[in-house]
């Protein structure tokens, strides 16, 4: 099991592009946690941060409180980037499990929920770096999975669409689509399955 | 070999739509705070969850090039360099208890725990043999997700109930069985808001799990009612 899993993590060809990203991100990462290098930190969120803005108000999320929410990720980026392993997980996997969960914890800070226990919330809704998910993280590129996604068919490709970036629920989908729930939630389970034997067809080819 | 699942089926098999409707919310971020804390529970704790979240993940992250970019306003970068903190070499924090209690509960719980684990919480007691700890809401919370952690001594029957939304149990230690599954560690127990159900926990080790509902719980008989008015679940 555990011999399969960890050639599962280097089952995919990256792309050039993305091998240079990926060892640009590494790099930058390198310097931050050795040499305390500012520098590499800026350059890092010159690129990143405008995506994790991008994404955060696609959410909903408005202009000041996005950019906190950024500010916080960059800091975490510099005391964390000792914890950071490019063997394990791309750069961009990692800041967006970050700005992820800073998104969830600032609900949760906003929400009405009564908080019993807020150190425990504050640990949870951090769990960000270190947490079991990257013992087995698969270093498949961004680029090659968006490679795998644009061969699905277009209805495919849209199911994952709806389910990870337009961020609607399953109900709103089915409003707007005139499909009945069932059926919504249906399309967006198959064409994930349908995206993981993609994946791994390749990864047997390259075995 | 015979009737063995070769190994990336099983890796890649979907364990059931619920289940999978949670990981790709998780992973989207879609969920509330209380059932994505759930998750990242269940995901340190189930190596298949986290082979799928993982995944997911990585989907989730290489779509954001799809999501138009908005810069950043001047000075951001500027202002946050200058409220960077000092850091110093220190040693990865991962505190590797050598107490196996303490690993029962996932990093999070032992984390705020101080290291002291799940025996050291303050359980409030409902019925013998069951007790609950609130960690998010509590049982005045009308609407929106509560979360407690539930302790029953093994060999019980709980309460026949069923609820409002959907149920998500993450068992963390011992076991319980439903009409039609088994539950262990690790398992994450999504129920449906049109069953009832009255698990029974299996005799010996006590049953803790970390539970996600929505609003309060509708028991089916008289006696746990009277209880719930009393106590609350």
């Amino acid at each position: 099991m555990t011999e399969k899993r960890a050639s599962r993590s280097k089952g995919f060809a990256p792309s050039k592009k993305s091998i240079s990203a990926a060892k640009r991100d590494a790099e930058w990462l390198h310097k931050i946690s050795t040499q305390q290098d500012a520098r590499a930190l800026s350059d890092l969120f010159e690129v990143y941060g405008p995506k994790l803005k991008g994404w955060l108000m696609a959410r909903g999320v408005g202009n000041g409180t996005a950019e906190d929410i950024v500010q916080d990720v960059m800091i975490k980026v510099w005391t964390r980037a000792e914890l950071f392993d490019p063997a394990k997980a791309s750069f961009a996997t990692w800041v967006y499990r970050l700005t992820r969960n800073k998104w969830i914890d600032h609900k949760r800070k906003h929400g009405r929920m009564d908080v019993r226990d807020p150190e425990l919330m504050k640990v949870i809704a951090d769990d960000e770096v270190p947490s079991a998910e990257e013992n087995f993280m698969t270093q498949q590129s961004s680029d090659v999975l968006r490679e795998h996604i644009a061969r699905l068919t277009d209805a495919q490709q849209m199911a994952i669409r709806m389910a990870f970036i337009e961020f609607k629920t399953h109900k709103e989908i089915s409003a707007e689509t005139g499909l009945p729930l069932g059926t919504v939630k249906t399309r967006i389970r198959s064409a994930i399955n349908a995206l993981k034997s993609s994946m791994a067809r390749q990864q047997e080819k390259l075995l | 070999m015979i009737g063995l699942p070769n190994i990336s089926d099983l890796a890649f098999m979907a364990p059931c739509d619920k289940q999978s409707e949670a990981i790709t919310g998780y992973a989207a971020g879609s969920l509330s705070p209380a059932r994505h804390a759930l998750m990242a529970c269940a995901v340190e704790i189930n190596p298949d969850l986290e082979v799928a979240a993982t995944f997911e993940t990585d989907v989730a992250a290489s779509l954001m090039t799809e999501i138009r970019p908005v810069p950043l306003s001047p000075m951001l970068i500027g202002e946050t360099l200058a409220k960077l903190p000092y850091v110093s070499n220190r040693p990865a924090n991962d505190s590797a208890h050598s107490d196996l209690r303490m690993r029962l509960a996932p990093k999070p719980l032992r984390d705020l725990m101080a290291g002291t684990g799940l025996r050291d919480i303050k359980w409030k007691s409902i019925v013998p043999g069951v007790a609950v700890h609130d960690i998010l809401g509590n049982r005045k919370t009308r609407t929106g997700d509560r979360m407690y952690l539930l302790r029953a001594k093994g060999g019980m029957q709980l309460p026949e109930h069923s609820h409002h939304g959907e149920e998500w149990t993450l068992i963390l230690t011992g076991s319980y069985q439903t009409e039609n599954n088994s539950y262990h560690r690790g398992d994450l127990h999504i129920a449906d808001e049109t069953t009832a159900h009255a698990p029974y926990v299996k005799e010996g080790e006590d049953c803790i799990c970390l539970v996600v509902t929505q609003g309060q719980l509708h028991m089916k008989s008289w006696l746990p009612k009277i209880l719930q008015q009393v106590v609350g679940i």
